[in-house]
């Protein structure tokens, strides 16, 4: 990656276009279940919706879109695949689009029709690994177009843990470089097993072999809102944002992270700073049990060093606490194209919250950490103080 | 030097610590000493033998969730159960004052709560805050009781938070998600629930909203894991669920209508508050969805009416300027699965390790002593040496 700008961001969201699955899954064999972008009525209007297994996955919109939709207030949704700009889901548009915001690159994470991973896919193992190849090849064009994608796969869930690492394998051959998964698998589907037990571990071994780190994203597919909050917007975002910490204590504490010393986890979407209090909660527990004697060898705050990410875009408090989190595990995130994205200011944003922090650290947070954390070679362009990797 | 503590009224403390979330172990007799027998029976609160022969509490004949089983068992058990042993415990750990919350009725009161009979609900609240007073509050004005009321309706938590205050009580424990505790149960809004909160400012008594009174949002363990393995993640998981509800009041605007309404956040711990504050800031301003039912955003809203309690955490690596020193309270957690028992004067100063001495009387001591208006039940001396 040619770094003009020496910024790069660790969660966006790539669109997949309307025929990203009737392209690649077999219409013989999979009919009206294939995923696709259907008319529907709502409120009494044609709409257009991506349908998964017969289901309508929005109520909102065809996909999610808001910080590119020209509305300053971001109220404003695509109702039909004709309003969604080009510069959401046009690889090479969308980079010129980047390059106006001072952005050179992105971690692409998955968008409508998936709000929290690949759930909607949970029907039965056939079904959902055809699904979940079609869109990691649909997501590999994006590296093919450009080396500035980032690109991170889906695994399936119900075929078990050989053939979960089997799909890892063949995305990375095609240049994802981590993949995506709910917090807790159980939670999402009570026929799979706990998120540390052992019957994953083929898969962790086969992200830790090939450098391809555990991402979460925002809810990480869990919801622990009491239903009748949904109504109120913000509310529902925060909630999303304050779900990962309750999972990264078993990550740290199970034995796991002991196990696949090399295996990294990303909390993407989801702030920052709260990972100091993760931290010293979990190392105070960890004292105070002895629990290094029931198999977490490593105290809980080396293997965050040593494994745990996270990213930040409008907080402060995290970045006040980055020497106790350590300043090379904190990274920049834009969130584009969603409404709560920097874009197209994410500079001014930066300058902000990175107030008072050296440019040695501001090039770390920027973009040296997500490169080093996702294995992508960068050499800047002239002029640009940045590391090359 | 340290002053010496005295239990008599107007003898001088020290500032070394007021816990502000500490828990009394009701006694196995309470309810059914206080409770007619004739009119309630077998739905006053009692311990008895469950179907697998371990003794349990029930309450209207339902048995009272594990966790709360558990730490009961905990707060009941030797020394620390009675006044007496308690304020001895206190002189050995450093603590001055104890603000005191329930246990077996749930430490948000939940337990209570889910009493569907509106009489039955008063008769046991009313029993709680008698015998908080009565054994605890008059044993020693070091103790500051936190009263119950019942969930619904709304003129009877008023009338019971007034008989309850004339008592001696100096705050009010509720929990900050009714309608999980009980279906029926108004959702906490500032309309619906503005009699209770106008009262509280009124009365200037804080209202404390404890973590870990409903299961719904806290991560479930693993199947598989260790009661111990189980208690580890709880005590992690717990406190930092309380963002939940925290996000609720704050966006909700449950709060803010009530500038007068101080919230204290029990057992919620301190470091993922600033990135939560901001948080919710970022996403009123960016959305624009709600932004102009927003006149006060919610970190102004934290800042000047909550609370939030740190125990061992390290205070000057977690603060941030969102969290302001004034907005920090300390507690030893007693008996809470994160409690610093027996351990709190070396887990103190570890976590206030680099603190300045003002600061630290001011988590330690004086925000505390503001809120529950300490000076009015124990003097307060001058610390030897300090100014």
């Amino acid at each position: 990656m040619l770094l003009r700008h020496g910024l790069v961001s660790a969660d966006s969201h790539a669109c997949v276009t309307p025929d990203a699955f009737t392209a690649r899954m077999s219409r013989q064999r999979w009919g009206d279940r294939i995923p696709q972008v259907r008319e529907v009525e709502q409120d009494g209007r044609l709409v257009e919706r991506w349908v998964v297994d017969g289901r309508v996955m929005s109520t909102r919109c065809v996909v999610n879109c808001a910080a590119v939709m020209g509305d300053p207030l971001r109220r404003t949704f695509a109702q039909r695949w004709e309003e969604v700009p080009r510069i959401a889901y046009d690889p090479l548009a969308r980079l010129a689009a980047l390059d106006s915001d001072g952005v050179d690159g992105e971690v692409l994470f998955f968008n409508d029709p998936l709000d929290s991973i690949s759930l909607p896919f949970l029907a039965d193992a056939e079904y959902e690994l055809a699904c979940v190849q079609a869109y990691n090849d649909a997501l590999a064009e994006w590296r093919r177009a450009s080396d500035h994608y980032i690109p991170l796969a889906l695994v399936p869930y119900l075929g078990g843990g050989e053939a979960a690492a089997a799909e890892v394998r063949r995305a990375h051959e095609q240049g994802h470089r981590g993949v995506v998964m709910v917090a807790e698998p159980s939670m999402a589907d009570p026929r799979l097993p706990h998120f540390t037990d052992p019957a994953w571990d083929p898969l962790w071994a086969a992200c830790q072999e090939l450098a391809m780190p555990v991402n979460w994203h925002a809810h990480a597919g869990i919801r622990l809102l009491p239903p009748q909050w949904q109504k109120l917007q913000a509310l529902r975002r925060t909630a999303a944002f304050v779900v990962q910490p309750q999972f990264v204590g078993d990550f740290l504490l199970s034995g796991l992270a002991d196990r696949f010393p090399g295996l990294v986890l990303v909390c993407a979407e989801t702030g920052a700073g709260w990972l100091a209090y993760i931290m010293q909660s979990a190392d105070r527990r960890w004292e105070r049990d002895q629990m290094w004697r029931d198999g977490a060898r490593t105290r809980p705050s080396e293997i965050v060093r040593r494994q745990v990410r996270v990213t930040f875009w409008y907080e402060r408090a995290g970045i006040g606490m980055r020497d106790l989190i350590g300043v090379d595990n904190i990274l920049w995130a834009s969130d584009y194209p969603h409404g709560t994205s920097s874009y197209p200011r994410s500079w001014e944003l930066i300058d902000k919250v990175l107030a008072g922090v050296g440019d040695a650290e501001r090039r770390k947070l920027l973009c040296e950490n997500v490169l080093r954390v996702y294995g992508v070679p960068a050499h800047a362009a002239a002029g640009i103080a940045t590391t090359s990797g | 030097m340290p002053i010496t503590i005295e239990d008599a009224p107007g003898r001088p403390v020290s500032y070394r610590m007021a816990s502000v979330d500490d828990h009394a172990g009701e006694p196995a007799t309470l309810w059914t000493d206080r409770l007619s027998a004739d009119r309630w029976g077998d739905r006053i609160p009692a311990l008895r033998r469950d179907s697998d022969g371990t003794r349990r509490w029930f309450v209207d004949g339902q048995p009272v969730p594990l966790p709360v089983q558990e730490r009961w068992q905990e707060a009941a058990a030797g020394e620390l159960s009675s006044p007496a042993g308690r304020l001895r415990a206190m002189d050995a750990q450093g603590v001055d004052v104890s603000v005191l919350y329930p246990t077996a009725a749930g430490p948000a009161g939940q337990v209570l709560g889910r009493i569907t009979d509106p009489e039955l609900e008063l008769a046991c609240v009313r029993a709680y805050n008698d015998w908080l007073v009565e054994e605890w509050a008059a044993a020693s004005p070091r103790f500051v009781p936190l009263c119950l009321v019942p969930l619904h309706p709304v003129e009877a938590a008023v009338a019971e938070l007034e008989r309850a205050v004339g008592m001696g009580h100096r705050g009010l424990v509720y929990p900050a998600l009714p309608t999980l505790v009980r279906a029926d149960a108004p959702e906490l809004t500032a309309q619906g629930h503005a009699a209770l909160w106008q009262a509280c400012a009124a009365l200037d008594i804080p209202v404390s909203f404890h973590s870990g009174a409903a299961a719904e949002i806290v991560a479930p363990v693993p199947g598989a894991a260790s009661p111990g393995y189980a208690a580890a993640l709880e005590a992690i998981n717990e406190p930092v669920s309380s963002a939940l509800f925290v996000a609720h009041l704050l966006l909700a605007q449950v709060l803010a209508p009530h500038p007068g309404l101080k919230a204290v956040f029990g057992e919620n711990s301190l470091g993922w508050m600033g990135f939560a504050l901001e948080t919710m800031d970022y996403l009123v301003s960016v959305d624009r969805l709600n932004i102009d039912t927003y006149p006060v955003m919610p970190s102004e809203v934290f800042a000047r009416q909550c609370f939030c309690v740190g125990s061992y955490e390290h205070l000057a690596e977690v603060t941030t300027d969102a969290v302001p020193l004034r907005s920090v309270l300390w507690s030893t957690s007693h008996p809470g699965p994160g409690s610093t028992w027996p351990d709190t004067p070396v887990t103190v100063a570890n976590a206030l390790a680099g603190v300045a001495e003002p600061a630290r009387r001011r988590v330690l001591w004086e925000n505390a002593a503001q809120l529950y208006r300490l000076a009015e039940v124990v003097a307060v001396a001058t610390p030897a040496g300090g100014g």
